[in-house]
This record gives C-alpha cells, structure tokens and sequence, in this order.
C-alpha cells in the first residue's frame, strides 16, 4: 500500500504546477473545506479577516500545506494558523488579516491542499470555495499606503486631464440643452461590502425536486427528489446528509431545512410518509420564496 | 417519562467533553448493550460509569480486574451456612444495574469467560440454582491501552460480545481548563434520578420500532460485507472480518441512535456514526498493522467509506 501511495503522490507531485516531489504528501481524510469572510462591511483601509477552515477526520497533529489564493490588491498583514482537536475529529483555522485599499470587485480564487484522500488512496487537490468581495468604495483611493503615495503625481495629472475634458464636454452641453433639474436626489444605496459567492440549490432544481415530490407523492419520488437537490450543491451519490450540510454551498438555513424535511420523507415510514412529503413541499416553497 | 436526552444532558453536566463516550452510554442503555471503553486512566472513565448510575436510580458496582481474580469474586458463590446446615448463595457483584470492569484485560481468560458468559446469556448459574441478572444490566469494561505487561488480551470471540468499542482520548485545552473548574475544588455532585429504570425498558421497546428503510439495511450488510472484503490497498492488514453480529449491533445502534434524537426512523447518517465503534474491535488485524504502526480506526474507516451511503 505504502508503494502505491507513494508513486501517487509522486504522480501528483509531477502534475501539479510547481509541486515539490520530494514532499511526500500527506494522507487526509478532508470532510470540509472551506473560504469565508468575517466582515460583512469593511471599509476601504479598515482590516477584516478571511478565514480558511478545513475540518479532517482522525487527529492530525499539524496541516501544512495549504495553499493561499492570490489576494489581488489586498494587502495582508498577518495570518495565523490554528490545529484543534474536535472529538475524534481535527479542525484547522487560518485567519488572514487584509486590508483593502481598493474599492470595487473582485474575485479571490480558492485555496486548495494536496494530499492523498484516505478514502480511496489517490493523491487529489482539494478546493476550497471561492470568494467573490465587493468592497465599498472608489475603484481607486491613493492614500494610506506609502505605495499609493508614490502614485500621488502621476493621479493629480490623470485626475486633471479628466476634469478638463469634462469641462469642456459640460460647457458644450450647457449651450445644447439645459441641466435637469433635480431636487434632494436620493443617494445610491451604499454598495454591500462583501457577497460572498451564491450558494445554495439553483431555483431550478428546487422547482424540479417540487414537481416531483408532487407527481409522485411516495418513497421513490422523495429519493429522486433529494438526489437532484444533492446534485445541485455538489455533493455525489454515497454522501449522508451530514456531509452535505457541511459543504459551503449548503449554509443556508432555508436549504438545509429542505434537506432535512426531504431526507425524513425518503427514509421514514409509509404511514407517515405523506405528512413527511407535505413538510418538505412547505419547506420547497419557503426556500424558493 | 424522561427522555433519553434528558440523561444525556445529565451526564453532560458532570463530564466535560467526552460526547461521544456519554452518548455511548446512553445508546448502550437504550440498544441494551455492554460498552468497552479503552483509554488511559485519569480520563473520568470511572466517572462517567457512576454517574450513569446515578442518574438511573440503579445499583452501580465495581470490580477491579487484577490476576488473582476468581470467576467466583465476579458471579458469586455457595459457601456453608453451619448454622442452617446448608449451603446458601452469595451473589457477586456482577448483580447490578451498571456494572463497571475496570480494566478487565488484568484478569486472566476464565474470570473473563465468566464475565463475558454473564453478558450474553443475562443469568448466572452458581452451584444448581441459576439466578437471572437485574434488568437493565449494563457493563461497562476498561481496558488501558498504555500498560500492556501483565495483562491478558480478550481474545476477539469474547470481543465480539461488546456492543461497541469507545475510544477515548485526552480532553482539548479548553476541556481541561473546564475541568479543573468544576472538579478542582470539591467532589463533584452526580445528578440522581433523572431516568427510572423503567423509562429506561419504555426506551429500549421504544427503539425497537424505529423504521429502518430497505435501503439502510442493506447499506449496513454491505459495510460489514467490506470488512470481510477489503479494498486491495487494506487488504494485507485484515486477516478477519466482522461477524453478523455486528451485522445486528449496527443496526440495533442506529435505531438506538434515531430514538435518541427523538425520530421514528432511521438515516444513513446514524449508521454511518455508529459503524466505527461497533466494528473495531471485531475486525482481526495481521501483524503488519503494528509493525508498520497503522492506525486501526483508520483502516476502518477506509472500509466504511468504499461502501457508498444510500
């Protein structure tokens, strides 16, 4: 076993992009991964936290290994790593403090481990979500960073170009047609300062899985209909429940109250399938409303 | 009647920590089951033992295993009564509600046969008179994995009487932190009385008629079929697979567990949970897991995860 695991991880070693073989990797048995924010409304040049959390199975004295994303413009200014015992369990935290001098969009991609899954001996990448950040705030602020300070000049010239050209352009409209007016216009709804990728079944499958659950109000339409919401989140055949809830696209708590209610109309008994089955269409109808 | 959560949240209020060995606990009150339970001492194994006493209202006994142990100093014995001229029956400890063995792998094979015969058959035959055990009769045996010389190990057959298999491991920093609150000043109250005997019959018929799907059943033959045909990377480290009582334990634990979270039907996910400590101890492992210093739990849990969930 030992042979095989190690030609996998050589394999993988020489396949992944800037591997290291000489690493051998490590055997993990990765039940969760995931890539969050704390912060719901950070301001430009106010620090926030991502977090990266990967939950193993069995204890592992230390998770190295994983992989931070490319952070665009953020600026980091610490990271820190915890590795807890949780039951039989090991969680791993890494918190990295960020700041943003940069307002606007942007996409982070995910983190992602290499190891050798314990479940089936093959060395894989395991990916975490990725994390699309909206951050408050001009495209541009060119202050607060001895970096940006440098670019001072170079933006008072563009900055000046820009006003000239929109003065003339003004001017010229002015003598065309005259202003709107408007009174008290209100402001622009202030940008939400982080959204975090849509998670969650598309509306798609939750119509599907109704429409089944109705048509076909018995044990075998309950399991059909929870295989097509389990698909629509990722997670594949021979999957619990508890391994499903736990995957980042499932955290909605409308969501999970649907696949709770369906997975009691899939498993319970005849008698009291048909109430099971009405619960999990009001529990359909609340997560699609 | 109370519930079993409310024993569960009971125990939970003296132990720190230790989840999974207090709902092992209760789910062996509720399966009708014996637990072993293997860790190094100072892990409030002792503890947990009284306290599920306690809290239901039965008789708790103790037997320190140690290698001058008679089967007699376990089950009982006839000793003469010159005064009435006849031999009369001393009962041994082994009569009670919740029985713990302490590190019962101390005692040589017979006063483990002893034992272990009690358990299975529920009844005790000392000289012509068989004595019935009391009901609910739980066991609940120690074994230190740390002080291997001088003791004798349970050969797997007599394993294979335990419902299940706990093992423990040493609390996180913010568990002992806990505990050195709660124990470090006094002697630590047990809850008493918060689930009768009775409640705890009501709860074993109860589980009972907990549905388990077609599906399910044969989700759990097939996770017993895999210890006995491992995938080819585990396969040079099992020499047995489990037997169908395991089979039966699985399934018996899983409705256990579905009746303690109060549902009328069993998932995936308790048998899934209930698996690992129902089938590690009754899997034969060769030599090369302890000369290559494998981690039995984890070629257990290799086994279950080749077997897809329904």
């Amino acid at each position: 076993m030992r042979a095989s695991i190690a030609a996998g991880a050589l394999a993988l070693a020489a396949a992944l992009p800037g591997g290291a073989a000489a690493d051998p990797l490590p055997r993990l048995n990765v039940v969760s991964f995931t890539f969050t924010a704390d912060a719901r409304s950070p301001a430009l040049e106010q620090p926030f936290h991502l977090v990266i959390d990967v939950r193993l199975r069995g204890r592992v004295a230390d998770l190295e290994g994983v992989v931070l994303p490319q952070l665009g413009t953020l600026e980091i200014l610490g990271d820190e790593k915890h590795t807890l015992a949780a039951g039989s369990d090991t969680d791993y935290r890494e918190t990295i403090a960020v700041v943003a001098h940069r307002g606007g969009s942007m996409r982070i991609p995910p983190a992602y481990l290499d190891a050798i899954d314990a479940r089936d001996g093959k060395p894989k990448r395991f990916l975490s979500n990725d994390l699309t950040l909206n951050v408050a705030g001009p495209a541009s602020v060119l202050a607060g960073s001895a970096a940006s300070a440098r670019l001072w000049p170079v933006a008072g010239f563009l900055i000046g170009a820009v006003l000239i050209v929109g003065l003339a352009f003004a001017a010229f409209g002015l003598r065309k047609t005259p202003p709107p007016v408007v009174a008290n216009a209100p402001e622009p709804p202030p940008d939400p300062a982080i959204v975090l990728s849509r998670t969650g079944a598309s509306p798609d499958a939750a119509s599907a899985a109704r429409d089944r659950l109705t048509s076909d109000p018995t044990r075998e339409g309950a399991l059909a209909a929870r295989s097509a919401l389990w698909r629509s989140v990722g997670a594949g055949d021979g999957e619990t429940l508890a391994d499903v809830v736990r995957r980042p696209s499932a955290h909605d708590p409308a969501l999970r109250a649907v696949l709770r209610a369906i997975e009691r109309a899939a498993f319970t008994d005849d008698a009291d399938r048909p109430a099971a089955i009405a619960d999990a269409l009001r529990a359909l109808d609340g997560y699609r409303a | 009647m109370s519930a079993p959560r409310d024993l569960l949240a009971a125990l939970g209020r003296t132990i720190v920590g230790q989840h999974e060995t207090l709902e092992a606990l209760v789910l062996a009150a509720i399966a009708d089951g014996h637990v072993l339970l293997e860790g190094p001492p100072g892990l409030a194994k002792t503890l947990a033992c009284r306290a599920l006493a306690a809290a239901l209202d039965g008789d708790f006994k103790r037997i320190q295993f140690t290698p001058d142990l008679l089967p007699s100093d376990v089950v009982g014995t006839r000793i003469f009564d010159q005064s009435e001229t006849a031999f009369s029956t001393v009962l041994g400890p082994v009569f009670a509600n919740v029985l713990l063995a302490d590190e019962i792998n101390r005692a040589p094979a017979k006063v483990q046969s002893a034992l272990l015969e009690a358990m299975q058959e529920r009844q005790v035959t000392i000289g012509p008179q068989t004595h019935p055990l009391p009901d609910p009769f739980v066991v609940l045996a120690t074994m230190n994995p740390l002080d291997a010389d001088g003791t004798y190990a349970l050969p797997l057959a007599q394993m294979d009487r335990f419902l299940m298999k706990i093992v423990l491991d040493y609390p996180t920093r913010e568990e002992e932190r806990r505990i050195l609150e709660r124990f470090g000043a006094e002697d630590v109250d047990l809850a008493r009385g918060v689930a009768s005997l009775d409640d705890v019959r009501a709860w074993r018929a109860g589980a009972r008629d907990v549905h388990a799907d077609e599906k399910l059943k044969d989700y759990v033959v097939d996770l017993v079929a895999a210890t006995r045909n491992p995938s080819p990377d585990a396969s040079g480290y099992v020499e047995r697979g489990a037997s169908p009582r395991a089979t039966l334990a699985i399934l018996r634990l899983a409705r256990a567990k579905a009746y303690l979270e109060s549902r009328t039907f069993v998932l995936p996910d308790d048998v899934r949970t209930v698996a690992l400590p129902v089938l590690r101890h009754r899997i034969a492992f060769s030599y090369r897991v302890q000369a290559e210093a494998i981690d039995p739990d984890a070629l257990v849990r290799a086994c279950i995860a080749t077997v897809p969930a329904p």
